[in-house]
C-alpha cells in the first residue's frame, strides 16, 4: 500500500507540472519543435526548372540518380538543420534508416560513380545553396520558407 | 584482382597519382556547384584485420586474409557522361579492378566501357571490392575473386549495360548484361585482362546477366535471376594434359536474394555451374555442380549486427576443374560473427570460422577494423 501511494503521488506531481508547463510555454517556442500542425516541404530556387516531381523521381533525385527538368540535372540538398526534419525525410522520402541510407549511398558511389548529396546544417546555409544553383532541389519545414519569394515550394512531403 | 606483388612494381605510385590526377582534374573543370566535390565522387574504403588460424595452407595470405586492405572509388561526370574506377591495394598486391567510361541516355540506364565486375555475382556486385559495406568480415568462397582460385571469372573488359526501372508504384526491374573478355586458365587459377600489366592475350568472350525484382526502386532489397557464360583457354600445357582440355567453356544459372526487413537482412545464393572440358576433338565431359550460401542477420541496439553464414559447395568436390586449382574453394562452411558500428563509417567486427576445402578442415578467428572516408 505504502509503495502505491508513492507512486500515485509521484504520477500526481509529474502531471501538475506537465499542465503547468503547456500553459506556460506557447507551442512551438521549444528550441527546435515546430510549431502543431507543421508541414515539410520540397523547396528550390524560384529560378529553378523543376515544378513538380513524382515520388520516383524524388527517390531518384536523393540517392544521385539523375533528375531532368527543363533539360537541367536537378541535384539534391540535405538538411540536416534539425535532427526531427531528417528524421521525416528519412521516413517520408526514401524510406529506410539513417544507416541504411548512408550505405545506399556508399553501394550506389561503388556500383554506378553516383554523387552523394551534399549535407547543410542550418537553414540560412540552405537557402543561400538553394539561390547559388537554381538545380539545387532540398526540403525544409514550411515556416522557414514560405513567403520567401526567392523561393519556390515545388510540392508538399509530409504534413502533421 | 590480380597477385602481382608490390615489391616488383612500380605501379602503384604512378597509378594512383595518374588516377588522382585525373580526379582533380575533372574535379576543377567539372559546372555543377552544387554536387559533393562538385559532381564526382572520391571514397576510401580501409581495413586492418588479425587472423588467427589453424589448419592446411594457414600461413599463406589471400586478400581474405590480408592484414591491410585500401580500396579506392573514384567516379566523375559531365553531364551524361561518366567515369569511374576502383584501385584496390592489399599490405600483399594491387591492381585497378574497375576502369569504366559511361553514358546515360537516360535516368538510370548506364551503358559502360571498360573493365568492370560481371553483373552475375550476386556478392560482387554489391560490395565490390569496399569490405566495410559488408556485414561479415570474409566472403562467400564461390564469389572468390579470380587470384583467390575463384572458380567463376569475376572481370571482364568490355560494354555493360545496368537499366533500373520503375514498376508499378513503388517497385522496380533491374536488368544488367556484361559482354566481354573474360580470363584465361592458368595453373594458379583464372587470369583475367590486366589493365597495368601486360597481357598475353587468348582471352574470350564471356556473357552474364542479371535481372532482379526491386520491392522498393532503390531500396536495398532485391532478388532475382542470374546468368552466366564463359570461355577459358586453358594456358598451361601442363594443366591442358591435366584437364584434358584445352579450353573450359562455363554455363551458369543463379538466383539470389537480399532480403532486408529490420531488424532482419537475409542474403543467399545458389549457382547451378556446368563446366564443359573441350579438347582438340571437341566437345568433352561435362561436369556440373550446385553451389550457394545463405547469411542471416540480425540488428540489436547500440549498432550491434549478429550474423551467421553457411556455404556449401560439396558438389564441386571431385570435379576436375575445382581440383586443378581451387584449392580453397569451401566445401562447406559455418561463419559467426558480430559487428558493431562503433561511428559513423567505422565498424569492428569479430568472425570465428570452420570451414572444410579439399585440402581439409581450417579454423579461423579475424578482428577487424573497417571504415568508409570520407
Amino acid at each position: 500500500m505504502e509503495r502505491g501511494d508513492s507512486v500515485s503521488r509521484v504520477l500526481r506531481v509529474l502531471a501538475v507540472r506537465a499542465l503547468a508547463l503547456v500553459a506556460l510555454v506557447p507551442a512551438g517556442a521549444v528550441a527546435g519543435a515546430p510549431a502543431e500542425h507543421d508541414r515539410v516541404v520540397l523547396v528550390a530556387s524560384a529560378a529553378s526548372p523543376v515544378t513538380s516531381l513524382d515520388a520516383i523521381d524524388l527517390k531518384r533525385l536523393f540517392f544521385g540518380v539523375p533528375v531532368v527538368a527543363g533539360a537541367r540535372n536537378l541535384h539534391a540538398l540535405l538538411n540536416d538543420s534539425d535532427p526531427r526534419l531528417e528524421l521525416i525525410f528519412l521516413q517520408h522520402v526514401v524510406g529506410m534508416s539513417k544507416a541504411i541510407y548512408d550505405r545506399r549511398l556508399l553501394q550506389l558511389t561503388l556500383e554506378q560513380g553516383r554523387s552523394m548529396p551534399r549535407s547543410l546544417d542550418s537553414d540560412d546555409k540552405l537557402v543561400s545553396a538553394l539561390l547559388a544553383d537554381p538545380t539545387a532541389v532540398s526540403y525544409a519545414w514550411a515556416a522557414a520558407v514560405e513567403g520567401d519569394s526567392r523561393l519556390r515550394v515545388v510540392r508538399e512531403l509530409w504534413r502533421e | 584482382m590480380t597477385a602481382r606483388t608490390l615489391r616488383h612494381s612500380r605501379w602503384p605510385a604512378l597509378a594512383l597519382a595518374l588516377l588522382l590526377s585525373l580526379v582533380h582534374a575533372v574535379r576543377a573543370a567539372d559546372p555543377m556547384p552544387g554536387m559533393d566535390m562538385g559532381g564526382n565522387s572520391l571514397e576510401l574504403f580501409l581495413s586492418l584485420q588479425g587472423l588467427a588460424n589453424h589448419g592446411p595452407k594457414a600461413g599463406r595470405e589471400r586478400e581474405e586474409d590480408a592484414w591491410g586492405v585500401g580500396d579506392i572509388v573514384f567516379a566523375a561526370s559531365r553531364q551524361r557522361l561518366r567515369l569511374m574506377g576502383e584501385y584496390n591495394f592489399t599490405s600483399g598486391e594491387h591492381d585497378l579492378e574497375r576502369f569504366q567510361v559511361g553514358f546515360e541516355p537516360v535516368a538510370d540506364t548506364l551503358l559502360w566501357l571498360g573493365r568492370f565486375h560481371q553483373p552475375a555475382s550476386a556478392w560482387n556486385t554489391e560490395c565490390h571490392h569496399g569490405r566495410y559495406l559488408q556485414t561479415s568480415i570474409t566472403r562467400p568462397s564461390i564469389e572468390f575473386w579470380e587470384d583467390e582460385e575463384g572458380v567463376v571469372p569475376q572481370h571482364l573488359v568490355g560494354g555493360l549495360l545496368e537499366t533500373r526501372r520503375p514498376l508499378g508504384e513503388k517497385g522496380g526491374l533491374q536488368f544488367s548484361l556484361g559482354v566481354g573478355y573474360g580470363s584465361v586458365l592458368r595453373s594458379e587459377g583464372l587470369e583475367p585482362i590486366e589493365l597495368l600489366d601486360r597481357n598475353d592475350g587468348g582471352h574470350r568472350v564471356s556473357t552474364t546477366a542479371r535481372l532482379a525484382f526491386l520491392p522498393e526502386y532503390l531500396g536495398s532489397t532485391s532478388a532475382g535471376l542470374l546468368f552466366g557464360h564463359h570461355l577459358s583457354l586453358v594456358k598451361d600445357p601442363l594443366l591442358a594434359t591435366q584437364l584434358g582440355a584445352t579450353q573450359v567453356a562455363q554455363d551458369m544459372l543463379g538466383a539470389y536474394v537480399d532480403w532486408a526487413d529490420d531488424p532482419w537482412r537475409l542474403m543467399g545464393a545458389a549457382y547451378h555451374l556446368e563446366t564443359r572440358l573441350d579438347g582438340p576433338a571437341g566437345a568433352g565431359v561435362r561436369e556440373p555442380f550446385w553451389a550457394g550460401y545463405v547469411q542471416v542477420e540480425r540488428g540489436f541496439a547500440h549498432a550491434l549486427t549478429l550474423y551467421a553464414r553457411h556455404e556449401n559447395t560439396r558438389d564441386a568436390a571431385r570435379r576436375r576443374y575445382v581440383t586443378a586449382f581451387a584449392d580453397d574453394l569451401v566445401l562447406h562452411g559455418i561463419f559467426a560473427g558480430l559487428r558493431w558500428d562503433l561511428a559513423r563509417r567505422q565498424a569492428l567486427t569479430i568472425e570465428v570460422s570452420r570451414s572444410e576445402t579439399t585440402d581439409g578442415t581450417l579454423n579461423a578467428a579475424r578482428l577487424q577494423w573497417s571504415a568508409a572516408i570520407p
